[in-house]
């Protein structure tokens, strides 16, 4: 009662963050748009890579191409349904309102998050089948899973920021894949590397280091440079 | 020391070069031009457009 | 600025191609099927200043971004554009005269040396920069997220320039100082670089000023 005329306090930044990461969520699965496009467009490339190569794992040459088919898989699937989180607050209209509650770190972290567990159950479904399928042996799971978190943090981190800055152009179809695919190469190499070393039992090493550091770099230079994104 | 062909390719490079810098600085004189006939001094060019239409 | 320092500036480029193409000793140390010390290796006194104002012209569009970020002011944005623009024709044609030689002495003109890469990647992601120009109307958006996608290149940048051609494979390309080379073909490529850099700025202020009209004046240079 005594609180009643005082303003409400402002939550935590991890209160702001984790509210926000849920919305995305909520609206998600009240429309299952990202997730359909995102599934299907991973299971359709799965069923013509296993319908036109076959069980390439069965011969020693043909397993180094499994990870970087997985990760061209990954990516996208990624340039598919990713960006849909920023073009659908611009188009919605809801995107005014959100830069007038949320901070705009607050809100990079919730939508980043919630795109990267997005691409985690993403590649939980698709790695395991596509292995199976294409009969792909795998040496060192643990290392296998580290690459794949690896990349998927930097897939995230990146087409957040991108996302949020196709979102406000005109032409926005390929605009996507033209500006993320650049950043996200250099991410996609040393994660094919870092898989392909735990695939055949090498150990990770250097390439999933430097994926890591890649990461790191990636979500400082996306946490400057996002409230210049986002305030016009 | 070199060969013969080296004369020629330091021949047509310097043809070339000539030939670029003479069209850049036309150019450079061009822009010049305008700049001073729209009142436009480079520290202007930030301001709001002098002859709108 | 004067035409007397643009004719300086040619007569320094013109010194540095008589030079390289007539005077200089031939660098050894090239491995591939045109031998050890090829005349071909010449290219060197166009290629390596084409890489170097290259380089340095993004790392200027990236520091004129910031510029532009910082104070809002339409000239940095414009001195920017200028200079990707700009820094995109030398990155074509290094990689256009890297991939000649690499005809010539290593037999293919591309077999993704990570240098190579490198360039290939920034020119992708300078090309995304003009692209995100064309895509976006509204002037100030515009200004703004070119400004931050060419920033954000240089986050990417240390990582395509440094880290990567000494992690990923093997290069053909020697490390700086690393081919037995005399002094003077050194002197002759620093001096390439200088020159080219001079020209690389002198092309992007012209470059910038053509922008800068344009926004004011629509006819201008159509």
């Amino acid at each position: 009662m005594s609180g009643a005329g005082l303003p409400p306090r402002a939550p935590s930044w991890t209160a702001e963050t984790l509210a926000l990461f849920g919305k995305e969520w909520r609206c998600e699965l009240r429309t299952r748009t990202a997730l359909s496009t995102i599934g299907l467009f991973a299971f359709t490339t799965l069923v013509t890579v296993s319908l036109t190569l076959g069980p390439i794992g069965a011969t020693e040459e043909m397993r180094p191409a499994a990870p970087v088919l997985l990760w061209l898989i990954l990516l996208f699937a990624a340039a598919a349904g990713l960006p849909r989180s920023f073009v659908q607050e611009e188009e919605a209209g809801t995107a005014d309102t959100l830069r007038l509650v949320a901070r705009p770190s607050c809100l990079f972290c919730g939508k980043a998050l919630y795109n990267f567990t997005v691409l985690l159950l993403l590649e939980a479904l698709v790695t395991p089948l596509f292995f199976g399928i294409l009969r792909v042996p795998v040496a060192d799971p643990l290392g296998f899973a580290a690459a794949l978190v690896a990349g998927g943090i930097g897939l995230a981190v990146g087409s957040t920021l991108i996302a949020a800055m196709v979102a406000q152009a005109r032409v926005r179809g390929p605009l996507f894949a033209v500006l993320a695919f650049p950043i996200l190469l250099p991410l996609l190499k040393l994660a094919v590397d870092a898989s392909l070393a735990a695939a055949s039992g090498a150990g990770a090493g250097a390439a999933l280091e430097l994926a890591w550091l890649y990461d790191a770099m990636l979500t400082i230079a996306a946490l400057m440079l996002f409230p210049l994104v986002w305030h016009p | 020391m070199f060969q013969d062909g080296n004369l020629w390719l330091a021949a047509v490079n310097l043809i070339i070069w000539t030939g670029l810098f003479l069209y850049l600085m036309s150019l450079e004189r061009k822009i010049g031009r305008r700049e001073d006939e729209l009142g436009f001094e480079p520290s202007d060019a930030d301001s709001p457009p002098p002859t709108a239409e | 600025m004067s035409n007397a320092l643009r004719w300086f500036l040619w007569l320094w480029i013109a010194g540095v191609t008589v030079a390289g193409l007539l005077a200089a000793p031939l660098a050894q140390g090239f491995a591939g099927r045109a031998g050890d010390a090829p005349e071909s290796s010449r290219i060197v006194y166009f290629h390596v200043p084409l890489a170097v104002t290259s380089f340095v012209a993004f790392l200027a569009a990236a520091v004129w971004s910031a510029l532009y970020l910082w104070t809002r002011r339409p000239r940095h944005d414009d001195a920017a554009h200028a200079g990707v623009e700009v820094g995109l024709v030398f990155c074509v044609l290094a990689t256009v005269t890297g991939g000649v030689w690499a005809e010539v002495q290593w037999g293919a003109f591309w077999n993704w040396d990570p240098r190579q890469t490198s360039i290939a990647l920034a020119i992708l992601f300078y090309g995304g920069y003009l692209s995100l120009r064309g895509a976006v109307e509204d002037p100030d958006t515009r200004a703004r997220l070119a400004g931050v996608y060419a920033v954000l290149g240089f986050v990417v940048a240390p990582f395509l320039f440094f880290i990567m051609p000494r992690t990923v494979g093997t290069s053909l390309h020697p490390e700086p100082g690393g081919a037995r080379m005399d002094a003077s073909i050194l002197w002759i490529v620093l001096a390439g670089i200088a020159g080219q850099t001079a020209l690389f700025f002198w092309l992007q202020s012209l470059r910038r000023r053509i922008l800068s009209l344009r926004r004011t004046d629509l006819r201008f240079g159509a």
